[in-house]
Order: structure tokens, then sequence, then C-alpha cells
């Protein structure tokens, strides 16, 4: 599904090869993905829950070891702060203000505390923060928590950003907000983007490249190309959108009914 | 001033019934003084014997201080080794439950009998019942941390050093707290077992010496007395607790936030 001359491309940034992850001899969560993410794409994985597209990221993130195959990271710089990770829920330290939470892990960087100090509040204004450097994470609404996730990652100028169903648990209006807010943060740092998601919708919107995973044990049941150069909320009422839409849909369907379970 | 008649208002007025009733079951049904001393008896007692009550009181706010001070650096440095290894935590822990379960009272006579009946051995039986709150709940605040932080950090290239630092440690600071405020009441109780096993009067009588001392003389007012004061006592070192944890954790923590009205 991957043509050999576009692995060996210079642009390449993530390459995973014939991939397996096994957690135990039943519990087979990935099994032969073949996927390469290009400099400054935005591409999606969707699938059903438990499907291992969480773990998929984990792997390119180095959080987890493959059981066999593997992830190359090409053009990326192997130090610290090179590859960005973003989780589900915000994970903030109650006990931290903004600020010195988006500091934290420029802390283990050995950053001087002025150098420090003065990225943090870039991002932060980023994320469009502005005027909440001191507050703690108590004081903010759940889009705001994500926000500041976003800019305690986006502080560290990742050259890839890894993002693991940021926006879950998050309401559709905000939600949709932070969409084109990430969209337009990517665009502009031309950042490597790799976004885990069971929104279709969201998937879409955002990205370059939806790739549809399978139920357990997941394999790629299509990768879908997302022609729009341009993203607006108006976007999402268009026919070419709800039409891809309704192809990652069905694919999803397709990758449900493949392993027999589900089937309605 | 408002909030304070608000808060103190309910329990005082409870306080105020159970006094008057106390006071009037005393009279009605000519209850012997030896046996249930009126209210106000005790407090002429109080008064009276004000000054041993004082030395009493000075003798185990001292020893309670030291043992829950034992306690707290043992019980956080405990917790420290016992999070850094799952096997030590396996061998050790078990034990400190086993410190826990054996009845203080029983053992104080031995301490007695190893020490010498004096300060040293109404700490030790102090320290022992206030170490296991402080060091279980220290733990328990040191392991379960967040694992995606932990991840986080560590993508970042941390290691076991600084993730203790920027995250195990200031997590553990509420459960520490809740350990702390278990364990101020508990020194101050042990504290008094102690002094009732080592008996030691004079200079150095502690409440607990006076709580037995008066009860073999059929002082029983006196006895009241000294209970009272051993529960102000006790009192004051949970509030102690609370202020220390809302001085420090004040700004951040749930359990110390004053709710928006």
């Amino acid at each position: 599904m991957v043509a050999d001359s576009e692995l060996r491309s210079d642009k390449v940034r993530v390459t995973v090869r014939d991939l397996y992850k096994r957690f135990s001899q039943e519990v087979v969560a990935l099994q032969g993905i073949n996927l390469n993410v290009q400099q400054g794409e935005f591409v999606s994985l969707v699938g059903p829950s438990g499907c291992g597209k969480s773990t998929l990221l984990k792997l390119v993130a180095g959080l987890e070891v493959p059981s066999s195959g593997d992830v190359v990271r090409a053009g990326i710089d192997e130090t610290p702060g090179s590859v960005g990770f973003v989780f589900q829920d915000a994970h903030l330290l109650p006990w931290r203000t903004v600020r010195r939470n988006v500091e934290l892990l420029l802390e283990i960087q050995k950053i001087s505390n002025e150098e420090r100090r003065r990225r943090a509040d870039q991002a932060i204004a980023r994320v469009g923060l502005n005027g909440f450097e001191d507050a703690y994470p108590r004081q903010l609404s759940g889009g705001m928590k994500m926000r500041v996730s976003l800019a305690r990652t986006l502080v560290l100028d990742p050259q890839l950003f890894l993002l693991d169903e940021p926006f879950g648990a998050l309401d559709e209006i905000t939600r949709e907000k932070l969409n084109d807010d990430l969209r337009e943060l990517t665009q502009a740092n031309g950042l490597t983007t790799l976004f885990v998601t069971h929104s279709v919708t969201e998937a879409v919107y955002l990205s370059n490249r939806v790739i549809v995973i399978s139920e357990r044990p997941g394999i790629i049941v299509e990768e879908i190309s997302v022609p729009f150069t341009e993203r607006h909320r108006s976007l999402r009422n268009t026919p070419e959108f709800v039409q891809i839409c309704a192809d990652v849909t069905d694919a999803l369907y397709r990758g449900m009914g493949e392993t027999g379970v589900n089937k309605q | 001033m408002k909030r304070v008649l608000e808060l103190a208002g309910p329990p005082l007025l409870v306080l105020v019934i159970i006094l008057g009733l106390w006071s009037l079951a005393v009279r009605i049904f000519e209850i012997p003084a030896f046996v249930l001393p009126g209210p106000e008896r005790v407090f002429e007692t109080a008064m009276f014997e004000s000054e041993r009550l004082m030395t009493g009181f000075r003798n185990t706010l001292i020893a309670s201080t030291i043992g829950l001070l034992a306690a707290t650096i043992v019980g956080v440095l405990g917790a420290v080794i016992l999070s850094t290894s799952r096997l030590l935590e396996r061998a050790l822990y078990p034990w400190a439950v086993v410190l826990q379960t054996v009845p203080v009272v029983a053992v104080a006579p031995l301490f007695v009998l190893w020490v010498g009946p004096g300060l040293v051995s109404v700490v030790l039986v102090a320290f022992i019942i206030a170490l296991f709150p402080i060091l279980a709940n220290t733990l328990m605040g040191l392991v379960s941390t967040d694992p995606a932080l932990i991840d986080l950090l560590k993508m970042q290239g941390a290691g076991r050093v600084a993730i203790f630092r920027k995250i195990r440690l200031p997590n553990s600071l509420p459960y520490f707290f809740t350990g702390m405020r278990i364990s101020a009441g508990l020194a101050v109780i042990g504290t008094i077992v102690g002094e009732m096993v080592v008996g030691r009067g004079g200079e150095e009588a502690g409440l607990g010496y006076y709580v037995v001392f008066s009860a073999t003389q059929l002082k029983t007012d006196f006895v009241f007395a000294t209970i009272i004061v051993s529960t102000g006592l006790g009192i004051g070192f949970f509030l102690a607790m609370v202020g220390l944890s809302s001085l420090v954790m004040g700004r951040w923590h749930e359990s110390e936030l004053r709710r928006d009205s």
C-alpha cells in the first residue's frame, strides 16, 4: 500500500514498517501496520475504541516497544523535545500555575529561568491564554486546560507532534474552536502531526490524510486523502466534506465487519 | 466574625446543653463526687490544681511533639524508600502493618525495661503509634501519580530524581497531611499511654501520670480536669496540622479551598 520510492524519499518523517504489537498471546493490538507521515503533513488515525490507534501513537512516540517491525523517525533530532505528545486529558499539575505547568518540560532540559519564562509566555499566547499565566488549573474550564496542555507541548518546539484524542472530553463548540486553533498552529509552524481521534468529522476537518484502523487486531482498512486546502467552519456543511466523512464512516464499518464482531 | 459564629455556634450550643444536663443529673440523682463530679466541681478543681495541670500539659506537649516529629521524619523517609522499589515495599510494608497492630499499651512496659522510666520511653510509645498513618498515607501519595505525566517527563529524558521532585513529592503532599492529621491526635494519646505506664511524677509528671495518680486516689474531679486538658491538647495538635496544611497547599488543593460565594 505504500510505494517503495515513497519510503526512501527525503521528506518522509515517520515510517512505520510491518509493525506488530502483542500484549499477550491472545491480545494482538496491531497486526502489520505500514504507514508514513511526511514533513508538514497532518494525519489522523481513526478507529473503534480499543483498536490500537493509541498504541500506534505510543509506539511512534517511543513510549511502547514494538513486538516486531519498526518505527523509523527520519529527519527528527533524537533529542528531548523533538517529539511532543498530548494526552487525552489535560493532565496538568494542580499545584502549579498555568505558566509553571507550561514550563514543566523545559525544566527537565535545564534551560535558564528567563528563557523558560519567555518561551512559556510565548506558548501561552500561541494557544490564546494570555492573561491566565498565573491562574491555577482548577480555575480553568475544560477547553482552557486542554489549551494549557497544548502549550506545554508546543513550548518544546517539537518537530513531530503526536496527539492522542486530545479533545475527546470537550463539548462540541469548544472542540470545533480548538480544531480551528490546532489547524492554524500546525499550519503556521509546519508541524508534522499524527492525531488520534474517534470523531470522523474532526479527523476529516483537520487532516491531509485519514487512516482508518480496524477493530483488534488492528490493521489499516483504508487511507483517505482529504483534498481541501482551506478549512473553515462552513466546510463541514459542504457536500464534498460530507462525502468524505461518509467514506471514512464506511471504512470504519468495514473495519468492524472484517473481524466478525459487532455485526449489525 | 459572622463566619466564626456560624461555625462555632452549633457545636458550642451542644456543649452548653451537655454541661447543663450533666450538672442537673449529678444534682437530681445525688451522684457522689468520686463517681461523677459535676462540671462546676471539675472547673473548681482545675483552677485549684492549675499548677500541676500546667506541668502535666507542658511535659505531655513536649513528649508528643518529639514523638510526632520523629514519626514524621521516619515516616516520610520510610515512605520515600519504600516508594523506590516494589520489592522493598512488599518486604517491609507488612511489617509496618504489624508494628501498627501490636497493642502499644502492652509493649510500653518493655520500653521502660529497656530504656528506663523517662522521657525516652514515653516518646517511643508516641512515636510508634503515630508512625503508621504518616508512612502509609505518604507512601500512597508518592506512588499514586498520574502515569501519563510520568510518561511525558520520561519522553523529555527526565530521570527518577526529576520525576520524584516534580511529580511524586508534590503529589504526596495532601496524602501526607491526611496522615499528619491522624497522627497528631495519636501522638498525644500515645504520650499519655506512655506516661501512665512510666509513672514518673513531680517535675516530670505528664497528664497521663496525673490520670492514674488521681484515679487511684479517687480524685475523680482531677481525673476529669486532666482528661479535658488532654483532649484540648489533642485538638490543638490537630488544628495545628490543619493550619499547616492550608498554609502549604491552600492555593491549589481542593480540600483547602473555601467555597466561592
